[in-house]
């Protein structure tokens, strides 16, 4: 019986120590990908520029841009206590460090003011919404981000976008033209956003010395929404929409003062109301 | 749900049916269990920051249920958050809701342990797993699934287990699978049953399974964590150590670098009556496991990493709490109890007990992989490092008297004095703010009026430049038989910003008949941080009636 | 359908049972580090015994240890009744436990229940918490938190355990009377 005993443990314990899988150096990313169909992939990340963890939700951004390229489409919501300017701050500050106001009406809407509220009530970034509007399934693990965008790279888009951005007389114009590609039976809304790139400003960030960045870089930040933070309903029942039909949108938004329109994009996504999943996105930048 | 009432009422008929065959008195059905509910009620208050609560009322609930027979046994247990109180893990209203988050069945005998469903567990010292329940923290990890526990010979007991670990009211997608064993040689070996020498080994291994889904990443399936333990002993000489080591895990707390982990305890003991000595050190490194890569704060924990420092429960000694850094700290810690006998010139005629404790904890010294990869630089080996590298950043120290005595059948006294020093950034997970230097006094005094009634005072003092400054608190306390009544006031005397200082008022009193205890408190609780287990929560500043209501049957 | 089941659970749990506690079997280590059972360790030649969490950390715990302590030798010659500390202490200060005790001068039998299994089984919500076990293992009066003067009701529940009374039985006659 005892021999039995310490026999089975060994083979249990022998069982337990096959069970690991040791990844070497210089195999550790990934090569090649998933195929890939089209479909572009809306990543919100909620952040803040008092938030020292969020770099973190950048360079987890950066990473899925340098291997997925346009298949990526990263909006960057400023909101929360992180995103006040620097009267409010906590941490202390020089005078002219962290005077400058990322947020916007609909970023504070989407993922909460200074006492939390919003759609979200966030009150810790960065966070993650991975091709949806679905607050369940917000991801605070920035490294699991790439997980999440994994599960739609390699479906079948629904839809495809024809957008075209202009700017004149202080104002961005949006033509949005969308086919569907296959039988459609959701009901649908469509959103179109203006984000901008290449804002230098503050920024905390645990992992650098110092922690207070003076000339970061703050990319794809949500300046402003044409329809809505939550967009048009486009298609209100479940009728059926055949391959090839097509839904068109024109919209336009006053720019503000602050605003580089050289740097700026529109960013057009559709999703279904009822699951919230965002089906398609594009992004353009904005002719002048 | 359904199939498991099934199962329970399959599962005790089936005894019952055993019972009747038995025939026997020995053996009979027991039924205990117990149940809690705590219930708050919240006012807005903007000056301590206590934000409004939609639903004013808020509670937290559970009942356990056990029945035995013989060598069997189940138990549920029903848990009701309506809606989760503030300041409990609740990640976005997942917590909220009523439901039976486990049921177990076991059959123990002398050799044999076996139970099936949520149970706990902890190997050696908790490094390679630790399942359990801290209800001040809201955290429960338990594992549903199987578990065999058997003692192969007296003194050689081995466990196994395998399952998946809850989280909230669903499972981690990650699987457990573990083994430990142990043996302790002079229960094993008859001739050195009475020997003043002792000797023990153990070791412990558990294996997580979470299929890499990574597109970016080659992300290990299966990871592995082992451990080996000793513990040597001769007369009043006491010595454990702990080895435990983590191949690559990629995880949101280590931001996805690939080296391994590593964590080493050692602590030294000697006691004899009146006297005790404890020298601790530990090192960590890249040691947190959980049974999902991405989970984060006090979710799904696996492996656990004791504090070294020592656990203060009065409130300003526990103002600034020390939380175990899994990615890397080392610390040391003394601490020394002396008890004057009755009857010498210190002792008095009750005797007088004194502890003495320090701990010191710092960060461990990592180099670069290469001139042109930061430190921890996600999809890279992370950097490196070698045991007991002490860094030059300190995170935590405290230097602790304490003096309690008993001065006469009616006077007990209990003082005591801490110098801290506190990292407030690394600790707390903040940038620019001032670390903490604290001195803190406590002055407690018991007078028993007559054998039934007593009444205590406790005043407490916390002096500091930084943070919030300087605190005082003091507390009446007056005891009868089944009753309590309590009143304290903890005030921010010293804020640096005048409009801050607040009193922290709080009144309260409570019954206890057996094992049935209720309180009913009013008053505020400042903003804090709670740790138990390396796992901190933020306790959110409230004003409002608290109601505890708890029985054990 | 959920209801039928809970309503036969409910059925049979109050008809097959007459509430009574008795002492689960589980592991438990003592301060030599060897793994005990806890049924063994309440063992007492059918004289009552105590069960009491605690946890180094727990100020009221220790006032009340302190106060049996002081009583032990009066109450054991009286009575013959056993106290067993069982320590709840994780592995923070699992290690801790065996100097705290001695030093103190503590002589109870000490065991450490570092992951809280016996006080799960013991149904014990928060320490300190003691039980008073009659002579067959049956749990005969419990008592949660301690109050100053405490331990006068202590002895005088053991001296009746001792002495073979029921304490159910009492309380049930006070009622009827």
């Amino acid at each position: 019986m005892k021999k039995i005993a310490f026999l089975l443990i060994f083979v249990v314990a022998g069982l337990f120590l096959a069970s690991c899988d040791k990844i070497e150096e210089g195999e550790y990313v990934k090569e090649g990908s998933a195929i890939w169909y089209g479909r572009k992939i809306v990543i919100f990340d909620f952040t803040g520029h008092k938030c020292g963890n969020c770099p973190k939700g950048h360079k987890a951004i950066n990473a899925l841009e340098e291997k997925f390229g346009e298949a990526v489409v990263p909006i960057a919501v400023h909101c929360t206590y992180y995103g006040n300017t620097n009267p409010n701050a906590s941490p202390h500050t020089t005078d002219t460090s962290f005077n400058y106001d990322f947020r916007c009406e609909e970023g504070i809407f989407l993922g909460g003011g200074d006492a939390d509220g919003g759609y979200l009530d966030l009150d810790a970034v960065p966070a993650g919404l991975i091709n949806t509007f679905e607050p369940a399934l917000l991801n605070a693990s920035t490294n699991g981000w790439a997980t999440d965008f994994a599960k739609y790279y390699s479906t079948y888009p629904e839809f495809s976008f024809d957008v075209t951005a202009s700017f004149a007389d202080s104002t961005i114009t949006a033509d949005i033209k969308m086919t569907s590609e296959v039988v459609v039976s959701r009901k649908l809304s469509l959103v179109a956003y203006v984000i901008e790139d290449g804002i230098v400003g503050w920024q905390f960030d645990y992992e650098s010395n110092p922690q207070e960045i003076g000339n970061y870089v703050h990319n794809h930040v949500l300046r402003t929404s044409f329809n809505g933070v939550f967009g048009e309903e486009v298609k209100t029942d479940n009728a059926q929409l055949s391959a090839g039909d097509v839904i068109e949108k024109s919209y336009s938004k006053a720019v503000k003062s602050d605003w580089d329109i050289a740097n700026c994009k529109v960013v057009a996504f559709v999703y279904d109301t009822d699951t919230k999943e965002i089906l398609q996105a594009e992004v353009v930048e904005v002719a002048e | 749900m359904k199939r498991f009432l099934f199962l329970l009422v399959a599962f005790l008929s089936a005894i019952q049916l055993f019972a009747q065959k038995d025939g026997k008195n020995e053996n009979k059905f027991n039924v205990s269990g117990n149940f809690q509910s705590d219930l708050q009620y919240y006012f807005e208050d903007q000056k301590i920051g206590a934000v409004a609560v939609d639903e004013r009322l808020l509670s937290n609930s559970y009942a356990n249920f056990m029945i035995s027979y013989g060598k069997f046994s189940a138990g549920v247990r029903f848990e009701g958050y309506y809606n989760t109180l503030l300041g409990f893990p609740n990640s976005g209203g997942k917590n909220d809701g009523f439901g039976v988050p486990s049921y177990w069945a076991n059959f123990t005998n002398d050799k044999l342990e076996v139970t099936v469903g949520h149970f706990y567990e902890q190997f050696g010292n908790g490094l390679t797993l630790r399942s359990y329940e801290e209800k001040s923290l809201g955290i429960d990890n338990a594992i549903l699934g199987a578990r065999v526990k058997y003692t192969i010979v007296p003194g050689v007991n081995i466990k196994g287990l395998v399952g998946k670990q809850r989280y909230y009211w669903e499972l981690s997608d990650g699987i457990l699978r573990g083994v430990d064993g142990e043996i302790q040689f002079n229960e094993m070996i008859k001739s050195l049953n009475e020997s003043q020498f002792r000797f023990g080994i153990g070791g412990s291994f558990v294996s997580k399974y979470q299929k890499e889904d990574n597109p970016i990443y080659n992300l290990p399936n299966n990871v592995a964590t082992g451990a080996g333990r000793i513990n040597i002993g001769y007369s009043d000489f006491n010595l454990i150590s702990e080895y435990a080591y983590k191949i690559n895990d990629p995880s949101a707390d280590n931001n996805y670098i690939y080296r391994p982990g590593q964590a080493f305890l050692i602590n030294a003991t000697y006691s004899q009556k009146g006297l005790g000595v404890i020298l601790s050190t530990k090192w960590v490194d890249n040691m947190s496991l959980r049974s999902d890569r991405n989970a984060t704060l006090s979710d799904l924990t696996v492996s656990y990493l004791p504090e070294i420092t020592r656990n203060y429960t009065y409130v300003l000694q526990a103002f600034y709490p020390y939380a175990s850094q899994p990615m890397g700290e080392w610390g040391v810690k003394g601490e020394f109890f002396y008890k004057f006998k009755k009857g010498t010139k210190l002792g008095g005629k009750y005797g007088t007990t004194i502890t003495l404790n320090y701990s010191r904890v710092h960060n461990i010294k990592k180099t670069a992989i290469n001139d042109s990869t930061p430190i921890g630089t996600t999809g890279t080996y992370g950097y490196n490092t070698s045991l007991f590298a002490i860094g030059k950043e300190l995170y935590y120290q405290d230097i602790n008297v304490e003096i309690s005595k008993k001065w006469s059948k009616k006077w007990y006294t209990n003082i005591a004095y801490m110098n801290l020093y506190y990292n407030y950034n690394v600790l707390m997970g903040t940038a620019g703010h001032d670390n903490v230097k604290a001195n803190i006094a406590v002055v407690e005094a018991t007078y028993k009026i007559t054998d039934k009634y007593a009444l205590k005072g406790e005043v407490q003092a916390m002096f500091t430049k930084q943070d919030k400054g300087n605190w005082i608190l003091g507390q009446l306390e007056f005891t009868m038989p089944n009753w309590f009544f309590t009143v304290f006031d903890n005030w921010n005397y010293g804020n640096p910003d005048k409009s801050a200082r607040v009193h922290y008022f709080n009144v309260g009193f409570g019954y206890v008949k057996g094992g049935n205890r209720i309180q009913l408190t009013y008053g505020k609780q400042r903003e804090g941080v709670m740790c138990v287990g390396g796992v901190c929560r933020h306790v959110p500043a409230s004003n409002g009636f608290a109601l505890s209501i708890s029985s054990t049957f | 359908m959920k209801k039928i089941v809970f309503a036969m659970l409910l059925a049979f749990v109050v008809s097959a049972v007459a509430y009574s506690q008795e002492v689960p079997q589980v592991q438990l280590k003592n301060l030599k580090g060897k793994v005990v059972n806890s049924q063994e360790i309440i063992e007492n030649d059918g004289k009552p015994v105590m069960v009491c969490f605690f946890a180094t950390w727990c100020k009221p715990c220790i006032k009340e240890l302190t106060a049996f302590s002081e009583a032990y030798e009066d109450w054991a010659d009286e009575t013959g009744v056993k106290i067993i500390a069982v320590s709840i202490d994780d592995a923070r200060s699992t290690n801790s436990v065996g100097p705290f005790v001695n030093a103190r001068g503590w002589d109870f039998d000490v065991y450490l229940d570092a992951n809280g299994d016996f006080k799960r089984a013991m149904n014990v919500n928060n320490v300190p918490h003691s039980f008073l076990l009659d002579g067959k293992g049956n749990v005969a009066w419990q008592h949660t938190s301690y109050l100053e003067g405490d331990e006068a009701e202590t002895f005088e529940m053991i001296k009746k355990v001792a002495a073979g009374e029921s304490l159910k039985d009492e309380k049930k006659e006070k009622e009827e009377e």
